[in-house]
């Protein structure tokens, strides 16, 4: 284990975490080494190879299995606080779930073309008003700027009507371009 | 046109379900099951208990999304799940001395000519040789190679010193190494 490789000066274990930091900083007394080197070359092919496993391995799911897996998970809907919305005499209170209002921010941007709602932050502050900050995805070549428009036009619009606060602010964050498939008209 | 939720990147899905978003975790968990369920196989040293631990993995990480600190390795976290499920399973396993089933595929075959059945053999042969590493150099060889984590993040989840997994890491490379050595 302690035995040095080629003229490196370096063990095994040297050279596989050189190789797991995928070989930088540069350590030239390993790089100028013909058989470091070619020990490097060998444990790329074994993650390779490695990689060529698990996808060999990798079958099709049972769809009734999948289907367990969700069923279980929709059992356990995490909906977050609830949150007070205004109070339209002293004897009722009607709060809404932040899950439910986070599905309704998603589902206005979802709506918008070439794009996807990532994350969804709501807070109420002292006034009591509301701000919303969203990420979205952008399919690659569609106008950001518009998109991003488009996006907040259409949130302020589906919060209008739900949200437990007057809305005080939409921030729209493009943090993902994506090349994905789109759905038939 | 609106975009599918099933084409979407890893990172923007695991974002949603952070939020509770089940569509967007079910899109995560039809993609990267099969992933998941040969991961816990290997894991497990080939066993009919795969699909039970990475459904319940599966279940705890939904329980557990507000703990994903980086969204695009998702599959990475996710496998992480399963390997700590699958460590009870084998704990459990060890106690009862149960033996684990016997590996599905039979022994090697010659190669046959053409590239494909090459590359197949090559694999088989990778997977004989993984099966037979001893189990603490087999585990940090997967998480680290299947299940692609860092050192650190093994260390964590093995709850041992990042030293050890480079230790061991290097240990199960050298096997491996001499074991491949034809087919390299």
């Amino acid at each position: 284990m302690d035995d040095t490789i080629g003229g490196s000066g370096r063990t095994l274990e040297q050279l596989s975490a050189y190789f797991d930091a995928g070989r930088s900083p540069r350590v030239a007394a390993i790089e100028e080494d013909a058989e470091c080197r070619a020990m490097l070359a060998s444990m790329e092919r074994l993650s390779r190879l490695t990689r060529a496993l698990v996808v060999e391995e990798s079958g099709a799911v049972d769809a009734g299995w999948v289907d367990r897996v969700l069923a279980v998970v929709r059992d356990e809907v995490r909906a977050g606080r609830d949150l007070p919305l205004e109070a339209i005499d002293d004897r009722t209170e009607t709060t809404v779930t932040e899950g439910a209002l986070r599905e309704l921010v998603r589902r206005a941007g979802d709506e918008v073309d070439d794009v996807l709602v990532g994350s969804v932050e709501l807070r109420i502050d002292d006034a009591p008003a509301l701000h919303v900050r969203v990420t979205i995805g952008v399919r690659f070549g569609s106008p950001m700027r518009a998109r991003a428009d488009a996006v907040r036009a259409a949130i302020d619009a589906a919060l209008a009507a739900h949200a437990p606060a007057p809305v005080r602010e939409i921030d729209v964050v493009i943090d993902d371009v994506f090349d994905a498939g789109v759905l038939d008209a | 046109m609106s975009v599918q939720l099933e084409t979407a990147p890893d990172a923007l899905l695991a974002q949603r379900a952070k939020d509770g978003d089940e569509r967007a975790f079910a899109v995560l968990v039809r993609r990267h099951s099969p992933f998941l369920i040969a991961f816990a196989t290997r894991y497990l040293g080939g066993s009919s208990d795969a699909d039970d631990v990475v459904q319940e993995a599966l279940v705890t990480a939904w329980r557990q999304l507000d703990e994903l600190r980086e969204p695009a390795r998702v599959r990475s976290w996710l496998a992480t799940s399963v390997a700590r499920r699958a460590t009870d399973v084998l704990r459990t396993r060890a106690r009862r001395d149960v033996q684990p089933l016997p590996d599905e595929e039979g022994p090697a075959t010659s190669p046959q000519p053409d590239a494909v059945a090459e590359g197949r053999a090559a694999t088989r042969a990778l997977g004989d040789v993984l099966a037979a590493l001893p189990a603490d150099q087999r585990e940090v060889w997967l998480l680290r190679e299947m299940a692609e984590l860092s050192y650190d993040e093994i260390a964590a989840r093995l709850e041992v010193s990042p030293a050890t997994v480079r230790g061991r890491l290097a240990r199960a490379r050298g096997a491996v190494l001499a074991a491949m050595a034809e087919w390299r």
